[in-house]
């Protein structure tokens, strides 16, 4: 497939990549908790889990939760009747929240982490 | 049409989940995912009836959408069928390992 790249198509396949990335996410995240039965090996597991390379990962992940429910919202919307002239609109709409949560998140989470 | 629409229904119901998820582990308090303050949550009710609901949601939201993007590229009836039973399988699997997390 082939695709002619604008803010909708881009929207679309944004959504579909962070689609896929957040699924692959959900096993690992499942399979993981899922071990950790005990207070040691939950609590090596956390301390591990400190590490600043982790917190990027999370902040990385963060944002593409983020893009993925916006991009849903947008979805949504078209779907339920809102006209798609605004479609273009509201990609950008999208974007822009997604930058203001994920900085005000971000604050949040390196606030934690340090 | 119901697939489709139980996809939008997770979606919607993820979109908050996941908020009120990323809300109480990280932006209230300090500890909340300490292993006391999680087997705390875990063994409320509510908490076990909201995890079950987001657990399933999750599981088919995301493999729903993963069929459907992969059904996009492949050719073939066969091959289809074969990454929905693959879809399927992960699913109950993952569900098996989840509800051991969420309700014992």
């Amino acid at each position: 497939m082939r695709y002619r790249l604008n803010i909708g198509s881009l929207t679309w396949l944004v959504h579909r990549i962070t689609g896929i990335i957040l699924t692959l996410y959900l096993i690992a995240h499942i399979y993981v908790l899922s071990h950790l039965s005990d207070p040691v090996t939950y609590n090596k597991l956390m301390d591990f889990l400190k590490n600043p390379i982790f917190k990027i990962f999370e902040l990385i992940l963060f944002a593409i939760v983020l893009k993925h429910l916006f991009g849903g919202i947008r979805i949504t919307l078209l779907e339920i009747g809102f006209s798609t002239k605004y479609h273009k609109t509201m990609s950008y709409i999208g974007a822009f929240l997604v930058f203001i949560i994920w900085i005000v998140g971000a604050f949040y989470f390196l606030k934690e982490a340090f | 049409m119901w697939g489709w629409l139980l996809h939008r229904i997770t979606g919607v119901f993820l979109a908050f989940g996941l908020l009120y998820h990323f809300i109480v582990m990280h932006y209230i308090g300090h500890d909340n995912y300490s292993y006391d303050a999680v087997m705390q949550r875990l063994s409320e009710p509510s908490w076990k009836i909201f995890n079950v609901f987001f657990l399933f949601s999750a599981l088919y939201h995301g493999f729903y959408g993963l069929n459907g993007v992969i059904s996009e590229y492949v050719k073939g009836e066969t091959v289809k069928n074969f990454s929905k039973f693959i879809m399927i399988v992960l699913s109950f699997i993952l569900a098996f390992f989840g509800l051991k997390i969420v309700i014992f």
